[in-house]
C-alpha cells in the first residue's frame, strides 16, 4: 500500500503579464515581458516561458477565437490566461498540488492537478489586474508615450512596484469561499437610519461639489455605495481594507483591545490626506468606473469611531488645500459621528433581536462546526452576499479551511458562468441543485432572479429528503424575498 | 419698486354716513354692524355689516341721545340705550320696528353696557353687578334669568370668547367673567404681581389667538419703552398667566388688533403696524417669551377710496392712514367714521414672504396661516427650483420636517377617527378640523416636485423629502414612489434604488411594480428589482406573465402551480407560451403536466372544448406522431 509521507499544497509559480506587439524583430523578444515575477530568474528563462504562452494563445485562437484562452493544464502546473486588455495577456502558472507517497520505499510524487479548480484561480487573476488598474490605472494609459520604449519602461515600472507587493499579498492554496466570488457585505441597518445616512452623504456632495462620490463603510461592511459600479466597488472595498482599515486597526489593535480604537476616532481623524496620521499632502489617487466611465480620483477618508467615510474627488484639479478639509470636518464629524453612535446602537439592537430567536443560524460557535448549515447567498446584480461564514476565518492565516477545498471547489463549479458578462443577460436561471460530496457534504443551490444562494450540509446519513428539508428552512428563515420555489 | 406692505385694508370697505352733527355713529362688534344715525332716529336708521350688502333701515322716535344701540344675533330685536340707568328693546317684524310695543328696562345702577349673548338673552353690566335678562316680546317684559353682584369699575367685552373682562373696584384687579346664556361664571383674575393701582380701560385689548383668549396690556417697561403684555387664558379654573411680551420699542399711542391669529400693534406716530406671532420662538426669561416684531414696522398699504362720478374711470382719493378719526374693533376691524368707512384688515401673506428671509422661520410663520398653504408651497418651490444650492439641503430637511409634522399628525387623526367608528355605523364620519396648513404629499408632489423633475439635484431633494415622510411614519404613495424611481433610474442610481424597494421605502404595489417592469431594458438590475416587489406583494399573476413574456413557460408554470389553484391554470396559456417558445423540450414538458392534470381531474387526457387547445394537441401530435398514436 502507499503511504502518504508528504503533501505540497498548491503555490505560484511564476506570474508575468506580456504584449506581443512590444516585439517588433527577432531579438527584441524581451521588450514583450512587462513584469516576471519571480524577477530573478534568468532573462531567458522568462522569454521562454512568455514564448510558450504565446503559443498556446494563437493555437488555442484558432479554435474558440482570440479572447477564449483560459487555462492550461499540464501534469505538474496549471497556467491561466487572462485578456484584460486588447494585446496585454497576464499569465498566472501554478504549481499543483504534490502528494509524496512511499512505495516500496520509493518516494513517487503524485499530482493532484484536477484539485485546482481553474475558476477560482481565474477569478484571483482577474481580481490582480482589477486591482493594479484601481491604483494606477489601465496598462494601455499608463504607456501612453510618445516614443515607445519610454512608456514601456513606465509601465514596466508601476507594474512592478505593484505586482511585487500585491503578490506577496496572495494566499495559496486559494481555499476561501468568498475570496473568489467578489462580493461585498452590507450592513442593513433600520429604514429610517439608512435614509438618514443616504440623505447624509448626498448632503456633503451637494455641499463640496468637487467630492465625486462617497462610500460610507462601518467596520468593513458597506452602508452605501453611491454610484460605483458593483464590482468596482467590490476591488475599492477590498483596497480600502487591506490599505487603510485594517492597517489602522492593526497597528492600534496589536497593542490592545478594542477600546484604544474607539479612542483614538472619537473625534473623526482623515485617514489620507491633509492631517492625516502621516501628515503627508500626498493623496492616494485610485482609478475607478464610475457609470462606466474610468477616471482618476483622489480619495479622502475620514473616520469617525467605527464608521468609515471614502470621498471621492476629481484628480484631474489640484488636491484641495487645508480650508477645505477644515471645512469638510466641520461639516460632517457631528452628523457622521451621531450616525455611528445609532448605527452601533441598532447594530446592538438586532444583535439581541437575533439571540432571542434562539438556534440562530449565523451565531455560529466555531469553526469546525460541522452541524449547523452553512449558507452564502449572493445577489448577482449588486454583488452583495450574505453569510454565515464568519469573516474572521478570512484573515488569518490557517492552513486549514472553513470548507474543505472539495466543497470550495464544486461551488466554485456551480457558479453559472465564468466571465461578468452574464449580467447583460435579460433574465436568470430558475434552478436548484443538489450535490453530494465523497466526504458527506451536501450543497443545496437555488438560483432565481440574479440571486445564487448555497447551502452546505454536513451530514453522513441524510437522506435525499432531509437536505431538502433542511435547506428549504435555512431559505425561508434567511431569505424572505422568494416566491420562486416551493414553500 | 414698490414698497412692501404686509398689511391692508379690505379692498370694499363697507360705507355708511360719516359722524357729523345730525349723524351719530355706533359699532356692534358682535354682529360687526355700524350703525348711522340720523336725528336720533327721528330721520332714520341705517344699519350696515358684516358685509356692504347686508343693510337694515328704519326709522324711529328721537328720545334722547343713543349711549349704545345693537341688535340681537338674528335682527329681531334692537336693545337701545338712552339713560345711564335704563335700556330699551324694540321689537322688529321683518325689517321695521314695532315701537308701540318697545320694552324700557330700569335699573337701580348705573349701566356701562350690554351685551347679547343669546337671541333673547342680553347681559347688563351696570356699576354693581352682571345680570341675564330673557327679553319676552309676547309679554312685553324682561325676565331676570341670572345676576353677579361685584363692583366694576369699567368692563371689556370680548365676543368669540364671551367673556367680559372686569376691572373690579376691589383691588384693581382685572377678572374675566365668562357670560353664557344662563350662566355667569367667574374666573380666576389675572396674576398682574403685586400693583394694585388702576389699569385704564384704554390700555386694555381683549382678543383671541390660537383659539385662546388673550389679554393685551400695554404697559411702559423700566426703560420706558412700551410693551404689550399677553396674558392666555390657558384653560378652566387656571389664572391667566402673563405669557408673553412684545417689545415695540416705541413710544407713543398704539392700538391692537389681531388678524389671522397674529397680532397687529399699530403706532399712530410712526405710522406703521408691527406684527406679532406669539407662536414664534423668542427669548425666554421666567416663563415668559419676549418677541420683538416678525419684521421692522411697515405701514398700512395706502388706500384709494373710489369717489361716486359719472365717469367711468371714476376719481379715488387718498385715504389718511391712521387718521385721529380712525377707531379700531375687533378682531380686524378699522372705522374711519369721519370718512364713512368701515375696513377690515387684511394680511398680505405674499409681501410678508419676501420679507422674513430666514426660511425656517418663515415656514413655522406660514404653517400657522389661513392663506399660508400656496405662499409657503411656492416658497419649497423656489427653495428647489431657482434658489437651489447645496447648502440649502438642511433648511429644507428642517422646512420638510415642519411640514411633515402637521401632515403626520392629521394622518393619525384621521386614522383615529376611522378606527374609532364602529362599521356598522352609518353615520357620517365627522373629522376634526384640518390643519390651517396642511401639506400633503400630493401637494408636494404637485407643486414642488413635479415642476424640477429630471434635475440634477431632483433626487437628493426627493430623498431627502422621503426620509422626512420616514420619520413621520408615512408611508411614499404612488405619485411620489413613480417620481423618485424615475428620479434614480435616470440617474442610474439602482443601488439606491434596491435598497428603497428592499427596505420598503417605496409604495408597493401592482402598478409600480410594472412600472419598474417597464423599465427594465434600461438595466437588468431594474428587472430584479421589479420582480422583487412583485413577489413581496405576492403578485404571482404578474410574475408569471413576466416569466412567460421571458419565455421561462417552466419556471412559470412551476410558480402557477405553487401559487394557485391548480385546476385553474389555463392550458392554452402556457401552451402558447411553450410553443412560441420554439423549444420542442420545453413544449413537450408543459403538453404532459396539462396532459396529466387533465387524467387527475377528469379521469382522461384529453381537453375539454372550452380549453381552445385543440391546435396544440395538433402541434403536439406533428411533433411526436409515434406517440399519440400509439
Amino acid at each position: 500500500m502507499a503511504k502518504l509521507l508528504q503533501r505540497v499544497e498548491t503555490t505560484l509559480r511564476c506570474f508575468y503579464v506580456f504584449n506581443s506587439n512590444y516585439c517588433k524583430k527577432e531579438g527584441d523578444e524581451f521588450k514583450k515581458i512587462l513584469y516576471y515575477n519571480p524577477e530573478d530568474i534568468e532573462l531567458n528563462t522568462k522569454i521562454k516561458d512568455v514564448g510558450l504562452s504565446e503559443a498556446i494563445i494563437q493555437f488555442t485562437g484558432t479554435f474558440v477565437g482570440d479572447d477564449d484562452c483560459k487555462a492550461l493544464h499540464t501534469q505538474k502546473t496549471t497556467q491561466l490566461f487572462y485578456q484584460p486588455e486588447k494585446e496585454y495577456w497576464i499569465v498566472m502558472v501554478l504549481n499543483v498540488p504534490k502528494e509524496v507517497k512511499g512505495k516500496d520505499g520509493v518516494e513517487v510524487p503524485e499530482y493532484r492537478g484536477t484539485e485546482v479548480q481553474d475558476r477560482i484561480y481565474r477569478a484571483v487573476l482577474r481580481q490582480c489586474y482589477n486591482m493594479f488598474r484601481l491604483s494606477s490605472g489601465t496598462f494601455r494609459s499608463n504607456s501612453n508615450d510618445s516614443d515607445e520604449d519610454n512608456g514601456r519602461e513606465q509601465l514596466k515600472g508601476r507594474l512592478s512596484t505593484f505586482f511585487n507587493n500585491y503578490l506577496k499579498t496572495l494566499r495559496f492554496p486559494v481555499g476561501d469561499v468568498l475570496s473568489f466570488m467578489h462580493s461585498i457585505q452590507y450592513l442593513p441597518l433600520e429604514q429610517a437610519l439608512f435614509l438618514r445616512a443616504h440623505n447624509f452623504i448626498n448632503m456633503i456632495r451637494a455641499t463640496f461639489p468637487v467630492i465625486k462620490e462617497t462610500v460610507l463603510l462601518y467596520d468593513e461592511r458597506i452602508i452605501s455605495g453611491g454610484q460605483i459600479d458593483a464590482i468596482e466597488l467590490c476591488s475599492l472595498h477590498q483596497y480600502l481594507l487591506t490599505s487603510f482599515i485594517e492597517k489602522c486597526e492593526h497597528l492600534i489593535g496589536s497593542s490592545q483591545s478594542e477600546s484604544p480604537l474607539v479612542e483614538k476616532f472619537q473625534n473623526g481623524v482623515y485617514v489620507t490626506g491633509l492631517g492625516s496620521e502621516e501628515h503627508s499632502t500626498d493623496l492616494p489617487k485610485i482609478y475607478i468606473k464610475i457609470r462606466k466611465e474610468l477616471h482618476c480620483y483622489y480619495i479622502v477618508i475620514f473616520r469617525v469611531l467605527r464608521a468609515t467615510l471614502c470621498l471621492l474627488i476629481s484628480a484631474t484639479e489640484d488636491p484641495p488645500c487645508k480650508e477645505f478639509y477644515d471645512e469638510l470636518r466641520s461639516y460632517m464629524e457631528p452628523q457622521l459621528s451621531s450616525i455611528a453612535k445609532d448605527i452601533e446602537e441598532n447594530i446592538s439592537k438586532q444583535g439581541l433581536r437575533k439571540a432571542n430567536t434562539s438556534s440562530s443560524l449565523s451565531a455560529l460557535a466555531s469553526a469546525d462546526d460541522n452541524v449547523n448549515p452553512k449558507y452564502i447567498f449572493i445577489n448577482e446584480q449588486s454583488l452583495k452576499h450574505l453569510t454565515n461564514i464568519p469573516t474572521e476565518y478570512r484573515r488569518t492565516n490557517k492552513s486549514t479551511h472553513y470548507l474543505p477545498a472539495n466543497v470550495t471547489n464544486l461551488i466554485a463549479d456551480l457558479i453559472p458562468s465564468d466571465e461578468a458578462n452574464s449580467l447583460e443577460d435579460s433574465y436568470s436561471d430558475l434552478k436548484e441543485v443538489q450535490i453530494k460530496t465523497t466526504n458527506d457534504f451536501w450543497i443545496v443551490q437555488r438560483c432565481w432572479n440574479w440571486r445564487r444562494c448555497y447551502v452546505i450540509i454536513h451530514n453522513s446519513k441524510a437522506t435525499l429528503l432531509d437536505i431538502t428539508q433542511e435547506a428549504r428552512r435555512v431559505f425561508d428563515k434567511e431569505f424572505t424575498d422568494d416566491v420562486f420555489f416551493d414553500k | 419698486m414698490e414698497t412692501l406692505h404686509y398689511i391692508e385694508l379690505s379692498k370694499c370697505p363697507i360705507r355708511f354716513d360719516a359722524a357729523s352733527q345730525l349723524t351719530n355713529v355706533f359699532f356692534d362688534d358682535s354682529n360687526c354692524q355700524i350703525f348711522a344715525v340720523r336725528s336720533g332716529g327721528a330721520t332714520g336708521v341705517i344699519v350696515k355689516g358684516p358685509t356692504e350688502d347686508s343693510v337694515i333701515s328704519f326709522c324711529m322716535n328721537d328720545r334722547g341721545t343713543i349711549r349704545s344701540i345693537k341688535f340681537s344675533p338674528d335682527n329681531k330685536i334692537l336693545a337701545v340705550q338712552r339713560r345711564e340707568n335704563a335700556v330699551e328693546f324694540i321689537c322688529f317684524q321683518g325689517e321695521q320696528p314695532l315701537l308701540q310695543e318697545s320694552i324700557v328696562h330700569q335699573i337701580k345702577a348705573l349701566v356701562y353696557g350690554f351685551v347679547w349673548v343669546h337671541t333673547r338673552e342680553v347681559a347688563i353690566i351696570s356699576n354693581s353687578s352682571i345680570e341675564i335678562f330673557t327679553v319676552i316680546p309676547e309679554k312685553r317684559q324682561l325676565r331676570a334669568v341670572k345676576s353677579l353682584n361685584i363692583g366694576i369699575k369699567w368692563f371689556a367685552w370680548c365676543t368669540v370668547s364671551n367673556i367680559a373682562l372686569i376691572c373690579s373696584t376691589d383691588n384693581n384687579s382685572l377678572v374675566p367673567i365668562l357670560i353664557k346664556q344662563k350662566s355667569i361664571t367667574k374666573l380666576p383674575k389675572l396674576e398682574m404681581g403685586n400693583t394694585n393701582s388702576e389699569v385704564q380701560e384704554s390700555k386694555v385689548t381683549l382678543g383671541q389667538v390660537y383659539g385662546t383668549m388673550a389679554v393685551f396690556l400695554l404697559q411702559a417697561n423700566t426703560e420706558g419703552m412700551m410693551e404689550v403684555e399677553v396674558y392666555l387664558l390657558n384653560g378652566p379654573g387656571l389664572a391667566p398667566r402673563k405669557c408673553h411680551v412684545l417689545r415695540l420699542g416705541h413710544v407713543g399711542r398704539f392700538a391692537i388688533n389681531t388678524v389671522d391669529n397674529l397680532i397687529v400693534v399699530h403706532h399712530q406716530a410712526s405710522a406703521t403696524s408691527l406684527l406679532f406671532d406669539i407662536a414664534l420662538s423668542g427669548e425666554q426669561a421666567n416663563g415668559v417669551t419676549y418677541h420683538t416684531p416678525i419684521t421692522p414696522g411697515r405701514s398700512i398699504r395706502p388706500f384709494a377710496l373710489k369717489l361716486p362720478s359719472l365717469s367711468p374711470d371714476g376719481q379715488t382719493m387718498q385715504c389718511e392712514l391712521y387718521s385721529m378719526h380712525w377707531v379700531l374693533f375687533q378682531p380686524n376691524i378699522v372705522i374711519d367714521a369721519k370718512l364713512g368707512c368701515m375696513w377690515y384688515l387684511n394680511l398680505n401673506v405674499e409681501q410678508l414672504c419676501t420679507l422674513i428671509s430666514d426660511r425656517i422661520r418663515l415656514t413655522e410663520f406660514l404653517l400657522q396661516r389661513t392663506s399660508g398653504k400656496q405662499a409657503l408651497l411656492k416658497i419649497v418651490h423656489q427653495m428647489v427650483d431657482e434658489q437651489y444650492n447645496g447648502t440649502l439641503l438642511p433648511v429644507l430637511e428642517t422646512i420638510f420636517n415642519k411640514i411633515n409634522k402637521v401632515y403626520a399628525s392629521w394622518v393619525q387623526l384621521e386614522l383615529q377617527t376611522q378606527t374609532a367608528q364602529p362599521s356598522n355605523v352609518k353615520t357620517t364620519i365627522k373629522l376634526p378640523p384640518a390643519p390651517k396648513v396642511l401639506i400633503e404629499q400630493q401637494d408636494m408632489f404637485q407643486y414642488v416636485f413635479q415642476p424640477i423633475s429630471e434635475r440634477a439635484n431632483t433626487e437628493t431633494i426627493l430623498i431627502l423629502y422621503l426620509y422626512s415622510l420616514n420619520k413621520h411614519n408615512i408611508a411614499a404613495q404612488e405619485d411620489l414612489s413613480k417620481m423618485i424611481i424615475s428620479e434614480l433610474i435616470r440617474n442610474r442610481s439602482f443601488d439606491t434604488l434596491r435598497h428603497l424597494v428592499s427596505y420598503s421605502l417605496l409604495l408597493e404595489s401592482k402598478p409600480i411594480a410594472c412600472f419598474l417592469l417597464s423599465h427594465s431594458d434600461v438595466d437588468a438590475a431594474i428587472s430584479q428589482i421589479a420582480l422583487d416587489m412583485l413577489s413581496k406583494i405576492e403578485a404571482h399573476d404578474i410574475i408569471i406573465e413576466v416569466l412567460l413574456g421571458q419565455g421561462k413557460v417552466v419556471d412559470a408554470l412551476r410558480l402557477a402551480r405553487n401559487s394557485m389553484n391548480n385546476d385553474s391554470i389555463s392550458a392554452r396559456k402556457f401552451l402558447e407560451a411553450a410553443q412560441k417558445a420554439k423549444d420542442d423540450l420545453v413544449f413537450h414538458s408543459v403538453f404532459k403536466y396539462f396532459q396529466l392534470r387533465n387524467l387527475r381531474q377528469r379521469g382522461t387526457m384529453d381537453f375539454l372544448k372550452t380549453e381552445q387547445c385543440a391546435e396544440f394537441v395538433q402541434y403536439y401530435s406533428n411533433l411526436y406522431p409515434k406517440e399519440l398514436s400509439a
